[in-house]
């Protein structure tokens, strides 16, 4: 069966398009599913505890497919911030080396949609943990729910693998990036 | 608030619309050039507005904390103790403050001053204190010193608000006009709403989220949110994650 979790995102948000650089992060209109399985992993551990986690709810959430619906609008910006990176001198002492970086942060218009196919079982435990998610990937990209449903995504709107586009959409619509 | 006295706090969430005048409380760089840039955001609507970086208030929230903690004699790492976010370098004696210091001459730089609403969302996860949220596992066992610590992070968060800081406040310290909002708490698992003070009904919007675990708390003035605060201040207490309860009740 499928769930629906609707997101508000309240405030800018950063998920970085992953084998990116991190001195210059472009970045995703909405979370991979590989953000939103170890999202949902994170908050599994804090409603159940690592043991449920690691026996029941890690090998439902590894396998169960995952499907992202973007906010209707999103606008991006690329901002400067100050970065740090640890070095380490022959001396093995580590210092925090300062230098300016640019990362992209996104706003979002509409709610973003998480489209989860789960075994029956799994629903109420599951919908616990989609209701207690509270941001996705950087935890300052915060992210508010704001309800949920059963319901399939729809044909064309979600991010897919190219492996599973349906070659009679048009690709002008899609935001092509490496996800996972 | 106060009918709810010592109500344990598991989350809150601070969802307000600031009014900011004569401020340079976020710059972006200055390009290689004499005129500092503002920090600038695009939005959904296609609208280029005026911002200000949460990294930025993160970093003076975490000063000011670090001062309400040495004053109750809560504990500080050795980073905290000596304000080390690697933004002052004067306090961590980097070799280029030295070399900042013997410059010669005076720069004539151009800053610029905005006046604005801006949207400002904080989310404080008040059961982490003292505690590892990655494996749940609470250090400061001690509930007294959780209380002391959550007193004075929301004490911070008071007066990060009620008196602003950040860039160039040395000389042009804002002029603090307005702050309407909601601030909203979740008293068992799960999260505090919260909902982008841009949309004209967030205050509508978090009030219909109220449940009997989710308390939302609206005010229209600076002074109603500085009492508010006090409350909680005052009345609240974090939370202990259900997974500590049977450690508490062996103590």
């Amino acid at each position: 069966m499928w769930l629906a979790a609707d997101y508000h995102f309240p405030s800018t948000y950063s998920c970085r398009i992953p084998m990116s650089s991190m001195s210059s992060a472009p970045v995703m209109p909405a979370p991979g599913p590989a953000t939103v399985r170890l999202a949902l992993i994170r908050t599994g551990i804090e409603c159940f505890g690592l043991d449920a986690v690691r026996e029941e709810l890690f090998p439902v959430l590894r396998s169960a497919p995952v499907r992202v619906r973007p906010p209707e609008r999103v606008a991006i910006s690329q901002q400067v911030l100050r970065g740090y990176k640890w070095s380490e001198d022959k001396a093995k002492r580590r210092t925090a080396q300062e230098s300016i970086i640019v990362r992209e942060m996104a706003h979002a218009g509409g709610p973003m949609t998480v489209f989860l196919q789960v075994p029956e079982d799994f629903e109420q435990r599951l919908r616990v943990v989609l209701q207690a998610i509270g941001y996705w990937g950087q935890s300052s990209s915060l992210a508010s729910f704001l309800g949920v449903t059963n319901s399939s995504p729809g044909a064309g709107e979600s991010a897919l693998p190219l492996s599973q586009l349906d070659g009679t959409f048009p690709l002008r619509p899609y935001f092509s990036c490496l996800a996972t | 608030m106060t009918e709810n006295a010592r109500e344990p706090i598991y989350e809150m969430s601070v969802n307000v619309r600031v009014s900011w005048q004569a401020h340079s409380l976020s710059t972006a760089g200055n390009n290689g050039s004499n005129r500092l840039l503002p920090r600038r955001q695009l939005l959904a609507d296609k609208t280029e507005t005026d911002a200000i970086s949460g990294n930025i208030a993160k970093h003076h929230h975490a000063a000011l904390v670090a001062e309400y903690f040495a004053a109750d004699g809560s504990p500080l790492c050795p980073a905290c103790r000596v304000g080390d976010g690697r933004r002052a370098a004067a306090l961590i004696d980097r070799p280029d403050y030295q070399d900042l210091s013997k410059e010669e001459g005076q720069m004539i730089m151009k800053i610029p001053t905005r006046s604005g609403e801006y949207a400002l969302c904080v989310r404080y996860h008040c059961v982490g204190i003292g505690a590892d949220t990655e494996r749940w596992i609470l250090f400061v066992k001690n509930q007294a010193e959780r209380e002391k610590r959550h007193r004075a992070v929301l004490r911070a968060l008071r007066d990060s608000l009620v008196s602003p800081d950040g860039a160039h406040v040395a000389t042009m310290l804002p002029h603090l006009t307005g702050l309407s909002g909601a601030i909203t708490v979740r008293t068992g698992v799960g999260r505090s709403p919260l909902y982008s003070a841009l949309e004209g009904d967030f205050i509508t919007r978090l009030r219909a989220m109220a449940d009997e675990t989710c308390r939302v708390y609206a005010f229209e003035t600076v002074d109603a949110f500085y009492t508010l605060m006090n409350d909680f201040i005052a009345m609240s207490v974090p939370a202990l994650h259900p997974f500590w309860w049977s450690e508490r009740a062996e103590q």
